[in-house]
């Protein structure tokens, strides 16, 4: 499976305050993007601890025998609130959204889970899984907000392992593509990656965020695709 | 990564200010709507003018004075060529804020990407259409709710006061009394302030603080 990824502080901004998270094992991937909330004052921890939330949440999941996605939610609650709450800040200035993609290569299954604003694509078997939040002018739902489980957008479903593509971004960049074309924004970012050696390609991915094209953008923006082309 | 630009938008994120002004008969009096006119052309020049800007600010400037009317459709600051209004009529509040709901609900108009809004409702009296259902359903509306909302009586009296109040809803901010023409240049200095540095801010959906006092340098003076 090929992952690349970046992530850039937005202009003029002082802090980061996106996060990415990608684990790439044998058997299972995760990719994480979250956006801590401008309005948190420390929404850059609570972004870190989101990545680490997700991760925690399905290494236990994983172990259990009925591998419900309601109870995967519920252990990301529960490792956020455990970590936010071990931390010296209170858990509203530390709201977040949530990005996740789980990948489990042995099963052929994968999960994407959204909580608040940003973009999910997946394309596998000629069939489009496409998430994106509705909410306008940037109000979100986060973690540190959310109490429930209908506030996330969950789709599980298989795919073909050696045919897919996977795209999750933060509204840095998802409010910016062209509606309806979000598809061809990722299969032109894989062929532009596909020419390059892949040493250069988050180097690249980083180059064409810091190059953002739209006018007077200030958000952070992350970038994390995968894919498989062996068919 | 020429192809990859296509797929982006270039154009920057609108912040949308739309303006619900009373234009009925009584606005005529006192030379009230003389420097109302002023006070507009005055803030969407100096909008237009500032380029330190991270956002682009758009105007949207419905009237209420006999009938309701799109006095400015949603339009860039820098393309408005201000054209003055004129006062008549009775004062139709009620269905100037179905037509703002519609109006803001209206994604093909304003898009999701932008901004959230700042709504401006500014009267000299009481609404003398059904004007309750209207705004209930203008402030619980999904995306009203979220917008910053300001409102100046000018002499409106206490029941008039009280409508613009209850379109503030909960925020914290009052309801800013104009009691000479210069505080209407004064309230509208207000409106250009917060809408600048909401648009110069690296996160324009943050409420900034400002208050009425802090626009009052370099009024020149009016007088009714």
């Amino acid at each position: 499976m090929n992952i690349h990824s970046a992530i850039i502080k937005g202009p003029k901004k002082e802090k980061l305050q996106d996060a990415l998270g990608i684990v790439n094992q044998k058997d299972f991937g995760i990719l994480i993007v979250a956006d801590g909330l401008g309005s948190a004052k420390y929404s850059e921890y609570g972004a870190n601890k989101a990545i680490v939330a997700v991760e925690k949440a399905v290494v236990q999941w994983r172990k259990l025998k009925k591998k419900d996605n309601k109870v995967l939610i519920q252990l990301i609650h529960f490792y956020w609130n455990l970590l936010i709450g071990d931390s010296d800040f209170e858990r509203k200035d530390c709201l977040t959204t949530c990005l996740f993609a789980y990948i489990d290569k042995l099963e052929k299954k994968i999960i994407l889970g959204q909580l608040g604003d940003g973009l999910l694509f997946f394309e596998s078997k000629g069939e489009t899984v496409f998430l994106k939040s509705s909410e306008d002018f940037n109000y979100t739902k986060s973690l540190g907000n959310s109490k429930s489980y209908d506030d996330w957008n969950i789709k599980s479903f298989s795919y073909d392992v050696n045919s897919f593509t996977l795209l999750i971004a933060t509204d840095g960049i998802s409010e910016d593509l062209v509606e309806n074309r979000e598809n061809e924004f990722a299969e032109t970012v894989i062929q532009k990656m596909l020419k390059l050696k892949i040493n250069k390609r988050n180097n690249t991915l980083k180059q064409l965020l810091e190059d953002w094209p739209t006018k007077f953008h200030t958000d952070d923006k992350t970038i994390c695709i995968a894919w498989e082309k062996k068919k | 990564m020429e192809n990859l630009n296509d797929l982006i938008i270039q154009k920057a994120r609108p912040l949308p200010v739309i303006i619900l002004a009373d234009i009925s008969g009584s606005m005529a009096s006192d030379n009230k709507m003389g420097i109302l006119n002023i006070a507009m052309r005055e803030m969407i020049d100096s909008l237009k003018d500032e380029n330190s800007l991270r956002a682009e600010i758009y105007f949207s400037v419905i009237t209420f004075g006999g009938d309701v009317k799109p006095h400015i459709n949603f339009t860039k600051a820098n393309e408005i060529n201000w054209v003055d209004l004129s006062a008549e009529g009775n004062t139709p509040m009620g269905k100037a804020f179905d037509v703002t709901k519609t109006l803001l609900e209206d994604n093909t108009i304003i898009p999701s990407r932008s901004y959230a809004p700042t709504l401006v409702l500014l009267s000299d009296g009481v609404p003398t259409d059904n004007w309750e259902a209207p705004l209930s359903q203008l402030l619980t509306s999904p995306r009203a709710s979220k917008a910053f909302r300001i409102a100046m009586s000018i002499g409106a009296g206490q029941e008039g006061k009280a409508v613009l109040k209850q379109f503030l809803g909960d925020s914290e901010s009052d309801v800013f009394e104009a009691i000479q023409a210069r505080d209407i240049k004064k309230f509208f200095r207000f409106v250009t302030m917060s809408v600048s540095q909401r648009a110069k801010s690296v996160n324009p959906n943050q409420p900034i603080s400002i208050s009425f006092d802090d626009s009052d340098e370099n009024l020149d003076d009016f007088e009714f």
